[in-house]
């Protein structure tokens, strides 16, 4: 053990390029990471929307479409290459840009440093690096949506052939759009790296006096194994992502073989589609659980807080998460069944992918005999933290059902996925986001955030997901991405249903909305968070420890030391029902 | 906030933060090569496509044995980085010898192409240019790494920061070496042989 000065990055007064721009601080970028994940949420969303749209009403017009968006909708109605450009989109943006960066991003930044009672990350300019090549990945995509012949549109998983050739007469997405689409995702990889690497060697080297890492909280194990996961199972994606752009450039022929476009045969001869297939997915599984955890651990810190009792079976949950981390990457073929696998390969796969539903269970288990019998202070914190349990049981189920091949194969590429995929991550990961902005927010912005809008948040959104995921589990039969499913006649019968789902969409499309405008307005009217009560929810981890205005290096004078795990809630001692991790032992207490 | 400075941050181990970080980006880079060499297992295995056999460039095994070389060198130099002159022969050295890497990989290159192998043709000649390039790239930041160090350590008394920065240079070009290395007996005795 040794103590090392702290950097020399002292200086009297920042300007408002140091502070705001490239700030080398971790709540800086905590915020930044915010705030562009916002953006990104936004545009994602609307896009959404649009091709909801389409999937509503799909042999009717609105005129303001084309208003909108010009030749993508002409009459007023999404053209096909656009509305495959939308679902790709919406999808590279939603895992990457919003739940991968947006959430890590900003939890990674704003609790490691707080809550392991650390000055700043081990290297501060590295975390600014990574905020910057992801600003810059968005930036290329975003370009990429303005080209004149369209943006990406391979899907979010971005298969060849389709993605593997350079040629608008296959669609016009597949001209810069992919290129751009590749290039941006170059940059995101290198700034999740950069991330990833600071935040391992944060947590394992900078825990402050009394902090063993079985004292940690929750959320930074969770963010530990997020950030072991990403630095492994990106690198892969890189090199698939790089072969592909050889493919595209230099007609190489890694994934391409025997092509025929427009009647005449391309030159591509010996490549392997599938090999893409397994490239991308060794890291689009553990990139699910990339999004996932940091959700558990949000989850469980809010769920203790606010029943007032310690996390159940708080080592089962961080192995939980190890066993997870390790099964993680053994399942990844479990997307490929369909795929022409060896059935005694799919047999393997599908072990691992029933084995995983273990861990993930228990983690349920522990939440609900966390809460259970706990004192519920169901602030709109909670009320998304329980959200999420609902949410991740309800779309766990379904995997279940997919990961068995056999029943997979009738089920795979339709809305029975799309339902699985979107309760189990998209919405359930987006709600331990808010349960996290809205618990931590006086931290982030000094400020507390309106509770009634948080409310109204919290039922719009949570009813209109229902609504929107689960009718999609009955359109079974209905394969996904079609873009007028009414022209078979099979699938008439979903055009009610389609209706239906689309109102919804706009509901929740409004709903958040409506949370943007609250943060907005709270960060900037809200009631103010001062010196008087610095631990609003009574808490026992150390970020409630710093003081109410932001500081550089976080603590004033020395950084608190620790003396006790960070569940202690209603121990029976003392006067208050929790003991924050810098309460030494009292007499006759034993150590958790 | 000068105070900052000042402040002390405790520290849980002996590693410096730094070095540790290399050592985290050391997993990072061997999955980024893995990934590379199991595709090149499954296609090679793959009995559907054509494989048309490559020959290994003779040139590779010159600049196998120098990137060895090399690692002692840079060893020694860091070994004597107080010893002003003994630092100098052995960096330039060094950078000397990293530059006939270089050179014996392009011919390496220019070997493939005079049989007419090109980036584009079967992917079994493809996957030695990509995965090749794609370890000098890693090489090349070594390279101007180890260029910066030793115009600056020219003018200056060495200290503990520097020293720092050196040794992590020199376990970088080791890792680097070594995967070099590794790709060599791979491609030669599993895939090229
Ligand atoms: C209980 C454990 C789970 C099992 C057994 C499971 C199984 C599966 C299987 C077999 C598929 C492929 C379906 C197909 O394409 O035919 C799938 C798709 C998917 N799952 Fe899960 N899953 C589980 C939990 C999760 C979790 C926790 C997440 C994310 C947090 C997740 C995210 C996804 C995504 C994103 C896809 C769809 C990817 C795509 O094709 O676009 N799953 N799941
Ligand atoms: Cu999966």
């Amino acid at each position: 053990m040794a103590t090392i000065a702290h950097g020399d990055h002292g200086h009297h007064e920042e300007s408002f390029l140091e502070k705001y721009i490239f700030s080398q601080d971790h709540k800086m970028i905590a915020r930044q990471f915010l705030f562009t994940g916002i953006f990104w949420s936004l545009v994602g969303a609307a896009m959404s929307v649009l091709f909801r749209l389409q999937l509503g009403w799909p042999n009717e017009t609105f005129p303001f479409l084309e208003t909108l968006l010009g030749k993508w909708a002409e009459g007023g109605r999404i053209s096909n290459e656009f509305y495959y450009s939308l679902v790709t989109m919406h999808g590279t943006i939603l895992v990457f840009f919003v739940l991968t960066a947006g959430l890590s991003g900003t939890f990674a930044n704003l609790l490691i440093p707080y809550q392991i009672g650390a000055r700043d990350m081990a290297s501060p300019f590295m975390n600014m690096l990574s905020y910057w090549f992801f600003l810059l990945a968005g930036l290329l995509m975003l370009f990429s949506l303005f080209l004149q012949t369209g943006a990406a549109s391979g899907g979010w998983t971005m298969y060849p052939p389709l993605s593997g050739i350079r040629d608008a007469k296959v669609n016009a997405g597949s001209m810069w759009g992919t290129d751009l689409w590749f290039f941006s995702m170059s940059m995101f990889i290198v700034s999740s790296l950069l991330g990833g690497l600071n935040y391992i060697a944060t947590i394992l080297n900078l825990r402050t006096k009394g902090m063993t890492m079985w004292r940690l909280p929750l959320p930074v194990w969770a963010l530990l194994f997020t950030a072991i996961l990403g630095v492994l199972a990106f690198p892969p994606l890189l090199s698939a992502a790089l072969l592909l752009e050889f493919d595209r450039i230099f007609d190489t022929s890694f994934y391409l073989s025997d092509i025929v476009v427009g009647g005449n045969l391309l030159d591509y001869k010996g490549g392997s589609p599938i090999l893409y297939q397994h490239l991308f997915w060794f890291l689009g599984h553990p990139e699910v659980y990339i999004i996932i955890l940091p959700a558990f651990g949000i989850t469980s810190e809010v769920l203790s807080v606010n029943s007032r009792k310690p996390v159940f079976g708080y080592k089962a949950m961080v192995y939980a998460i190890g066993i997870i981390v390790l099964l993680g990457f053994l399942v990844w073929a479990h997307h490929m069944y369909m795929s022409g696998m060896n059935p005694f390969l799919g047999s393997i796969f599908t072990l691992f992918t029933l084995l995983i539903a273990v861990p993930s269970a228990v983690k349920v288990f522990n939440w609900l005999t966390t809460i259970w019998k706990g004192n519920l202070r169901l602030t709109p914190a909670m009320m998304f933290a329980l959200g999420f349990v609902s949410l991740f049981i309800s779309g766990g189920l379904t995997g279940l059902f997919l990961g068995n091949s056999a029943i997979d194969i009738p089920l795979h590429d339709t809305y029975f996925v799309v339902a699985h995929f979107h309760i189990v991550m998209g919405v359930a990961a987006f709600f331990a986001m808010f349960a996290g902005v809205y618990h931590w927010f006086p931290k982030m912005f000094g400020r507390y955030i309106n509770d009634t809008l948080g409310y109204v948040h919290f039922y719009a959104t949570i009813i209109s997901a229902y609504a929107i995921f689960i009718p999609m589990h009955f359109m079974l039969s209905l394969p996904r991405r079609y873009y007028v499913f009414s022209n078979y006649q099979t699938f008439n019968i979903f055009e009610d249903v389609s209706k239906f789902i689309s109102v919804f969409a706009i509901i929740s499309f409004m709903a958040q909305i409506l949370f943007v405008v609250n943060i907005v307005y709270s960060a900037l009217k809200g009631r103010k968070f001062t010196s008087e009560n610095l631990n609003p929810w009574g808490s026992n981890t150390l970020e409630w420890t710093t003081p109410a205005e932001h500081l550089h290096g976080n603590w004033p004078g020395e950084i608190p030391e620790v003396y006790r795990w960070p569940y202690d809630y209603s121990t029976g001692h003392g006067d208050t029902d929790f003991r924050p991790q810098t309460e030494p032992l009292q007499e006759g207490e034993e150590a958790h | 906030m000068s105070e900052v400075s000042s402040m002390s941050q405790h520290s849980n181990s002996r590693i410096h933060p730094k070095l540790f970080l290399l050592y985290l980006s050391f997993g990072s880079m061997v999955m980024l090569f893995s990934a590379f060499c199991s595709a090149l297992i499954v296609r090679k295995g793959d009995i559907r496509q054509s494989w048309l056999d490559t020959p290994l460039p003779s040139p590779f095994l010159y600049s196998t044995i120098i990137i060895i070389i090399s690692s002692i060198t840079i060893h020694l130099a860091y070994k004597f980085i107080a010893d002003k002159k003994k630092f100098t022969l052995y960096s330039l050295l060094t950078l000397f010898l990293a530059l006939v890497f270089v050179y014996f990989q392009w011919m390496g290159w220019s070997e493939l192409q005079s049989k007419n192998i090109f980036l584009s043709g079967n992917p079994s000649g493809s996957y030695i240019y990509v995965i090749s390039w794609v370890h000098g790239l890693h090489y090349l930041g070594g390279i101007v790494v180890l260029t910066i160090l030793i115009l600056k350590f020219r003018k200056i008394q060495i200290e503990f920061g520097n020293k720092m920065s050196f040794n992590i240079l020199m376990q970088y070009c080791h890792f680097i070496g070594l995967v070099w290395v590794f790709l060599y007996l791979f491609f030669k005795f599993i895939i090229y042989n």
